[in-house]
């Protein structure tokens, strides 16, 4: 995301704006990334098949995301391409544009705590968080994840850090994941409960994260429940893993049997 | 006369048995206050059968002589004296649960065969059970006569002399026939002291090697139970003879199937017992007498759903061999007993299968070899059974099985 410090796009990038106008041979369309900027998508590049009306795929107002075939800097020519976008490339490009206008936002809420413009907050401190993050709503994420003390290496002023951290708190909520997944242990032991109790007991000291929570309960024998609760999803797969793999491994070591899988969420 | 010292646990144990309908779980009501047929509280005790099972304390008046249930004399309000508490097997009197009833007969030291006045005597589940009792041995019997509050003076005489023909000739031929209303309550009394008088709690050896047969065995784990709260599974049954205490390491047999390479045999489980009940009682040691719960450091995935119904459990080392053959001496009935027309009982004949109870185990099994009143049988699920051991025999007549006979264990 480079809003403001391009002035054109590159020929292949996705972008995303809104269509101004509709004539019988194409689309135009107003880049919201690139504020003043207008593409045309030829009515050969809205879809893949014959179009009969390009008013039956494209409507004023409408937002698109389309990509780049070719631009003309010297003439102001962006030349454009609906048929050409892959669904995930859409569906990342409207995730990537929803997460730039948050983060613009609390950029905005920063700067009038400091009494300064949304223009100066991107001179002094917007584009330095982009640089650093990839991406200004990763700044303010991290933050909160991480602690203010992920901004001590930047060329901030205190203030600036102190307030972007403070709207980064008061906007982001995190929200766990919970993976859940089934552990099936048999033991044919004369002290087979207590195996069972010692396998599920050490499996929960597997768990090497202070921020994950591993809950056990009982399902009916065989059948064990493991709920992992963590702040993202790769840090409770690996914790769940671990901690499944520790059970399985200490019961077959004491002459048991067991197994485990992943259960989706109901 | 010294005071006799209150049991926690049972002495002996009474068989209900007779056809469906005629009044045994209201029988077992009337005398024990307990719904028998309530498996729902399985799980709050920890400790049920499918079979229904309930104690009672059997006391008397010292002023009036009256038998009761009660702490106070339902006669003259006096307080009543501890005698003897018992514990009533209640069994399924329908046709097809017959199985069932052969294993609580196994648990039996003697029964009450409850008849109906309003219906005709016998019933075909009358004649059965009565046969079962015949054949398992169980010789101290008491007929009830209930429902005596639906039949007027002519017709209970009457039924009295059906009952009287029915059971001549048989193990129940001498005795007492006593006229009840379990719904009313009515009578109870008398038949409390019928109990005292021709059901003595056997002479028992405390000292003989214990040895209990398995009626049910479950996990009593709820859902969602942490980890650390687990209890090991939990055997339901009867002791026959000898005394168990908590800590003792028991052996349970046929125990479980294992394959080993591309053989596949029986292994004993071995286990100790962490805890032992009687109802709701909690007992150190545990003597025959009552349905005894053992808590025991097992994996509940051994035992639930019953999985060890049918076992024997012993001390390690103790417990009679794993048969998965036997070889038997039949005794056979003249005729099927059990359905409306009586059909002629052939001779037992190489092929056949039949149903086999012996203790609490019920299986399958195929005649290998019959030879006159010798039959060599391949099992389908093994027992642990001594030579000598009693074996109901039932075989397929029409689509259910059918009591047809005993046998012995001879190798």
């Amino acid at each position: 995301m480079f809003i403001m410090r391009r002035e054109f796009p590159e020929e292949g990038d996705i972008v995303i704006g809104t269509v101004k106008d509709v004539k019988p041979y194409g689309a135009f369309v107003e880049l919201l990334e690139y504020p003043g900027k207008e593409g045309m998508i030829h009515i050969s590049e809205v879809t893949s098949g014959w179009v009969k009306n390009i008013r039956d795929h494209v409507k004023v107002g409408q937002r698109v995301v389309a990509k780049v075939l070719r631009v003309d800097e010297r003439k102001g020519h962006i030349d454009l391409s609906l048929k050409r976008v892959t669904e995930q490339q859409k569906r990342a490009k409207v995730q990537e544009w929803k997460r730039f206008q948050r983060a613009s936002k609390m950029l905005e809420r920063a700067a009038e705590k400091l009494g300064k413009s949304l223009e100066e907050a991107w001179e002094e401190v917007g584009y330095l968080l982009e640089d650093e993050f990839g991406e200004l709503y990763n700044a303010f994420e991290t933050m909160v994840i991480e602690g203010k003390e992920v901004l001590d290496d930047l060329e901030i002023s205190e203030e600036w850090k102190n307030v972007l951290y403070e709207v980064a708190k008061e906007s982001i909520e995190l929200t766990n994941v919970e993976v859940e997944g089934v552990i099936e242990m048999k033991s044919y032991a004369p002290d087979g409960i207590k195996q069972i109790k010692k396998a599920l007991t050490t499996a929960l000291k597997a768990n090497p994260y202070e921020d994950v929570e591993v809950k056990i309960t009982y399902i009916g024998a065989p059948k064990y429940r493991v709920v992992v609760i963590a702040p993202d999803y790769k840090s409770g797969e690996e914790v769940f893993k671990k901690v499944c793999e520790k059970a399985v491994a200490t019961i077959k070591k004491l002459g048991g049997e067991g197994t485990y899988y992943r259960e989706s969420k109901k | 006369m010294a005071k006799k010292k209150q049991a926690k646990q049972a002495e002996v144990n009474i068989g209900m048995v007779g056809h469906v309908d005629h009044g045994k779980t209201s029988l077992t009501k009337a005398l024990t206050g307990v719904w028998t047929d309530r498996h729902s509280e399985e799980l709050r005790r920890g400790i049920s059968i499918r079979l229904g099972y309930a104690d009672c304390e059997i006391r008397k008046c010292p002023q009036c002589g009256t038998y009761t249930t009660k702490p106070r004399c339902p006669n003259c309000l006096a307080e009543t004296e501890f005698l003897r508490r018992v514990s009533f097997v209640d069994s399924p009197g329908h046709e097809t649960l017959m199985a069932t009833m052969l294993s609580g007969a196994s648990l039996m030291d003697g029964a009450i065969l409850v008849i109906a006045a309003n219906e005709p005597c016998p019933q075909p589940q009358t004649k059965e059970h009565l046969m079962a009792l015949e054949i398992l041995g169980i010789d101290k019997i008491i007929i009830v006569q209930n429902k005596i509050d639906l039949v007027d003076e002519k017709q209970a005489e009457e039924n009295y002399e059906q009952i009287k023909e029915f059971v001549k000739g048989t193990i129940a031929e001498n005795a007492p026939i006593i006229p009840i209303s379990a719904h009313h309550e009515a009578n109870i009394d008398v038949l409390l002291k019928a109990i005292q008088d021709f059901i003595p709690t056997p002479k028992r050896d405390p000292d003989a090697t214990p040895r209990m047969y398995v009626a049910r065995s479950f996990d009593i784990n709820k859902p969602g139970t942490e980890i650390k709260d687990l209890k090991g599974g939990v055997l339901g049954g009867a002791i026959i003879q000898g005394v168990f205490k908590v800590g003792d390491e028991i052996e349970i047999r046929p125990g479980i199937k294992v394959t080993e390479g591309n053989k596949t045999f029986w292994k004993p489980l071995t286990t100790k017992i962490v805890s032992l009940a009687a109802g709701n009682t909690i007992l150190r040691k545990a003597h025959p007498g009552g349905l005894i719960g053992v808590g025991t450091t097992l994996d509940p995935y051994l035992t639930k759903s019953d999985a060890l119904t049918g076992s024997v459990v012993g001390l390690p080392g103790t417990l009679p061999p794993i048969r998965e053959k036997i070889t038997i001496r039949a005794n056979l009935l003249d005729r099927v007993v059990g359905t409306k027309e009586e059909l002629k009982i052939e001779p037992l004949r190489t092929g056949e299968v039949l149903m086999l109870n012996i203790g609490t185990a019920t299986t399958a099994g195929v005649i290998t070899s019959a030879r006159g009143d010798i039959a060599d049988i391949k099992l389908k699920l093994p027992i642990c059974a001594e030579i000598g051991d009693r074996v109901a025999i039932s075989r397929r007549v029409g689509s259910r099985w059918r009591l047809i006979g005993y046998g012995t264990i001879e190798g």
